[in-house]
């Protein structure tokens, strides 16, 4: 994909995308509640979602496959609620890329173009100027069912690009595809968004897919947005339990712990063990005058030390190159997991061990091993607290 | 804003199913005149019993025609007529076509042409095939009648045991074509390890076929059997080319009193009774068809 | 009839747009199974298929596990020719006698092949026999009625599968249930539609009762709804509506359905006999299959006549069959769902 993709691009500037409160029920059952986003011009915007979220829904509702139930869709700051979807003048990008299994390669990209009435030579010309920089060029008389799965992926890309339309919609196009590729057409997708400079929304259930994709990540989760913001925000600042416990990978652990303690020193109590709070979040707990919490730690955070305030029983030493991860039986049969650079190789099952939250330290010169064995200091950022009603994140 | 919104929803769904009335339309106005109007017809002229001279008008009589034609003996003369015409065609028809199935369904030389021939008949329709017939057993030129000694004379398809018989075979020729393509077809989604496994286990040709691919035609032969009952119940040309219910109504099925009824004597009262009773026997034999097709599906979804 | 809603929801899920050329009757819905009536034998063409003979081909190696003995090969062949002699044996009379004269045909011992094949026969039907004009007649009503019949069949099979509209349900299953009411047992009611319509003696009367078929509308609704949704959706977003759609997409993905319907369409309306026969008496509008009926009584002297204008009422057919081998099976199922 070297090169301009398209040369002869007329300039055609991106446009902005914006819900104001949308919301769509299929006979009273709620697909989208109540969604406002804004994905601002040239932007890589993700959805990102567990499956039967609505997040396809929010897709099709932008392309006008759908009516809102309520409320505005804005497509380069025009209304678009009663526009056809052929008038919206946005491509699509099905998960099952949608081509038209009868006709060739060059007949499903040109296919788009026949609708608008652009003469023949110049549809010839669009057609093979897009094929020749999606690498399709010496398969354009072929048809859908004599190519690989990412070729098909490319003509879908090249049929949507063709129209050099106002922005891009993408429902999980990757997901059909072997696990090397995908990593590849990433990468693709992502050169792709900056030579065209479009805008594009992006549909997946993949976190890695989309921390490593988007501008922002959209998380919707029971048809409705959890959080919006840059992958950093969103994987440091989750906005609640969902998305803590959605993006990343391993998942974050969430453990329910009940609060007991005085002033600034307050800890939070397990079946197996407490963990001290550290002071700025002792004083948010108190604040909302709270007698039990969701406290999220992520794998890494955790660390095995030889005497801590949590225990826990190993079931599962699984190794990860030159690190290993322990899934751990705790609190009477949750599951949490433990990201550790220690040699996995005295690890057992059913051995108990004693966890510590903070990052882990290495053995370096100047450090002690009695400053190695002590209890660190528990930083505030790597603990998480959710309230227990709401799953909303308590900050300082 | 949201009543907007919902007035361009209604006034899309409006629109589409504008769209929907107007292409089913040709096809429900077809079946509105043709089909569902003559059947309510039907019924309603069975109460009307037709007076012996023409111009005098119909009077209604209610149930009574319907009770007094569906116990006359001339009533179940015909069907006991159009039974034994099923009886003598259908099973017949289909044993044959799972032979001729079976002795196609080898690896032989010159196989296709025993298979193009045993399929041949399928481009006949009845009309074709009972004039052939009729030619064959005409009296005087024909050479069955001929080969079979009975030249001269009034014929084969004037005598009263023969007749029926007669038909009969024309239908099952007609009709082979058909069962033969149908059973071939079924023959070659039998798995050949199935028999191999049947053979190296020490089976005869005819255990083998008895206890592994009958079974497995079983659903073929059964909807054979109720699309050859329900195409019996119907014949109607072979009747009329080679018979006309004659002699001495030894060929007066269903059908063919219904249409005597109505264009020889111009009795639509006795007709209408006659094809509403053809109606109920051919919708019982239609909904176990289609009964058969939903066990089937349920078979392959499990 | 909810039942049957199951049967349509099931064969619906079964049956992807890849595959409607290889899928059996009812769209798709009961190919595959044990028997499999149809759906086995479409793909290959007709009653092709050459993996047979398992049971039969080598019997005779096995000889030591055998229970009887299996035939000889010429036995084989001795029984397969008695059988397609006795089958094959009235058309090709039919094409002999055909090519005699009348006192050829009824010499004895009887000619059994043409030395002399005569062309005239078949001049003399059309010259004396109107079968000219029988066919011709036939021609415009069986070409219009497959013509008209695969229109509305496809618009309401879309229709049924891809539009929203009040009552859909209801009105499919009255599309459905005519399967149920066979055309013999309405036509006295029908022939007195026809005649105060004025359409006695006309083409009007032998081609409109069948230009729709539930047949036609319950396979077509079956295969569209096989389409996938995103090709809908694409097609929507390239600029297409549901005309262009249906024509430029699902028409063409369902070709070989319509194929075969088509040709179960041909053959039922060429082969029709009881209709023609109580809606028309006059020669300009009978159609051959009723011709038929005329040349049966033209006498032992213009015996030739019947034998040449049976063989080419019947031609149509047999030419259509050689080109459409391919969905002979497929058709011949579909018809056979018609009670």
């Amino acid at each position: 994909m070297a090169g301009a993709v398209l040369s002869s691009d007329v300039d055609r500037s991106p446009a902005a995308v914006s819900l104001e409160g949308v919301s769509k029920w299929y006979d009273n059952v709620p697909a989208v509640q109540d969604f406002t986003i804004d994905a601002e011009a040239g932007e890589f915007l993700v959805l990102l979602g567990p499956s039967g979220c609505g997040k396809t829904t929010v897709l099709r509702l932008i392309a006008g496959l759908e009516i809102p139930s309520q409320g505005v869709i804005r497509i380069g700051g025009q209304v678009v609620n009663d526009v056809d979807p052929r008038n919206r003048d946005i491509a699509m990008v099905f998960q099952s890329y949608a081509l038209y299994p009868h006709m060739t390669v060059r007949r499903n990209i040109e296919f788009p173009l026949r609708s608008r009435g652009h003469p023949a030579p110049a549809r010839s010309r669009m057609v093979e100027e897009v094929a020749r920089s999606l690498q399709l060029d010496k398969l354009l008389d072929r048809k859908p069912a004599q190519l690989s799965g990412g070729q098909r992926q490319r003509v879908a890309l090249a049929r949507a690009i063709v129209r050099r339309p106002l922005a891009f919609l993408m429902d999980e196009p990757l997901s059909n595809l072997d696990a090397q590729l995908r990593i590849e057409m990433r990468a693709e997708l992502v050169e792709l968004h900056a030579k065209l400079d479009t805008t594009i929304i992006y549909v997946t259930h993949d976190q890695v897919e989309a921390t490593t994709m988007g501008n922002r990540i959209a998380v919707i989760d029971q048809s409705r947005l959890q959080q919006v913001g840059t992958p950093r925000e969103v994987y440091e600042h989750p906005a609640n339990a969902f998305v803590a416990g959605f993006v990343g990978n391993p998942p974050m652990n969430i453990i329910r712990g009940h609060l007991e303690g005085e002033g600034d020193a307050m800890n939070a109590r397990f079946q197996d063990g407490y963990l001290q709070l550290p002071p700025v979040l002792a004083a948010a707990a108190r604040r909302e005058n709270l007698g039990e919490v969701l406290i999220g730690i992520r794998p890494q955070d955790l660390q095995i030390v030889e005497q801590g305030t949590i225990h826990a029983t190993v079931s599962l030493v699984e190794v990860v190159g030159s690190e290993s991860r322990l899934v751990c039986r705790f609190a009477g049969g949750q599951f949490i997991t433990v990201d550790t650079d220690r040699d996995p190789a005295h690890m057992r099952n059913g051995d108990v061990i004693d966890l510590a939250v903070g990052r882990p330290r290495r053995e370096q010169q100047g450090v002690s091993q009695e400053e190695l064995r002590s209890l660190p200091e528990v930083p505030p950022e790597a603990l998480h607290l959710f309230d227990v009603a709401s799953g909303r994140r308590l900050d300082p | 804003m949201t009543s907007r919104i919902r007035s361009l929803t209604r006034l899309k769904a409006i629109r589409e199913a504008g769209l929907g009335y107007l292409w089913i339309l040709p096809a429900l106005a077809v079946f509105g005149v043709f089909v569902f109007f003559p059947l309510l017809k039907a019924i309603w002229l069975g109460f009307f019993e037709t007076p012996p001279f023409p111009n005098l008008p119909a009077h209604f009589v209610g149930l009574s025609q319907y009770a007094s034609t569906l116990s006359s003996e001339i009533f179940l003369h015909s069907l006991w007529r159009t039974v034994l015409f099923v009886i003598f065609t259908v099973p017949i028809g289909i044993v044959l076509g799972i032979a001729l199935a079976t002795l196609a369904h080898q690896r032989l030389a010159g196989i296709r042409v025993f298979r193009t021939i045993f399929s041949s008949t399928v481009a006949t329709s009845t009309a074709v095939a009972s004039v052939i017939f009729f030619t064959l057993l005409d009296p005087q030129v024909g050479l069955f009648s001929y080969w079979l000694g009975q030249r001269g004379g009034t014929g084969i398809l004037a005598n009263p045991t023969l007749a029926l018989p007669a038909v009969s075979v024309v239908t099952i020729w007609q009709n082979i074509g058909f069962t033969f393509i149908l059973m071939s077809a079924a023959l070659q989604s039998v798995p050949d390890d199935l028999l191999e496994a049947a053979r190296i286990d020490g089976a005869s040709n005819w255990f083998r076929f008895r206890t592994v691919t009958l079974p497995l035609l079983s659903p073929t032969v059964f909807f054979a059997s109720i699309v050859g009952i329900i195409g019996s119940f119907q014949a109607f040309g072979q009747i009329d080319l080679l018979t006309q219910g004659g002699p001495n109504n030894h060929t007066l099925v269903l059908i063919y009193y219904i249409y005597q009824a109505a264009y020889t004597d111009s009795n639509y009262g006795l007709a209408a009774v006659l094809s509403i009773a053809l109606f109920a026997i051919l919708l019982v034999l239609t909904l176990a068809q289609f009964w058969f097709f939903e066990r089937r599906v349920f078979y392959v979804g499990t | 009839m909810s039942a049957r809603e199951t049967l349509q929801e099931r064969s619906a899920a079964a049956g992807g747009i890849g595959d409607s050329d290889s899928g059996g009757m009812a769209g798709g819905g009961s190919n595959g199974s044990s028997g499999g009536s149809s759906g086995g034998a479409t793909g290959k063409g007709g009653m092709g298929g050459r993996r047979s003979g398992a049971a039969y081909g080598r019997g005779h190696n096995r000889s030591r596990n055998r229970v009887r003995r299996p035939m000889t090969m010429g036995a084989r062949y001795l029984l397969l020719a008695v059988l397609a002699i006795v089958i094959g044996f009235p058309i090709y009379i039919t094409v002999v006698n055909s090519l005699l004269t009348s006192r050829q045909i009824a010499a004895r011992p009887p000619v059994l092949f043409p030395v002399h094949p005569l062309w005239g026969d078949f001049a003399a039907a059309f010259s004396q026999a109107h079968l000219g004009i029988y066919l011709r007649n036939s021609a415009i009503v069986t070409i219009l009625i497959v013509i008209a019949e695969l229109v509305t069949s496809v618009l309401a099979g879309y229709a049924f599968a891809f539009l929203k509209f009040p009552f859909r349900r209801l009105l499919f299953m009255a599309c459905i249930a005519t399967m149920m009411v066979p055309m013999e047992a309405t036509i006295v009611p029908n022939r007195q539609t026809i005649v105060a319509l004025g359409w006695f003696n006309s083409f009007p009367a032998l081609i409109v009762p069948f230009i729709a078929s539930g047949v036609g509308i319950f396979l077509f609704r079956q295969a569209f709804l096989g389409v996938p949704r995103d090709l809908r959706d694409a097609a929507r977003l390239d600029g297409y509506g549901h005309w262009h759609f249906l024509t430029r997409i699902v028409i063409p993905l369902n070709r070989p359905l319509i194929a075969a319907f088509a040709l179960y369409s041909f053959m039922s309306a060429w082969n029709q006999y009881l209709w023609p026969l109580i809606v028309t008496d006059t020669n300009s509008v009978r159609t051959v299959q009723i011709g038929l009926k005329q040349l049966e009584g033209v006498g032992l002297n213009h015996f030739n006549l019947i034998f040449a204008g049976t063989l080419l009422a019947a031609l149509p057919i047999f030419l259509l069959l050689i080109v459409f081998q391919r969905q002979l099976v497929r058709g011949l199922s579909a018809g056979a769902l018609k009670g």
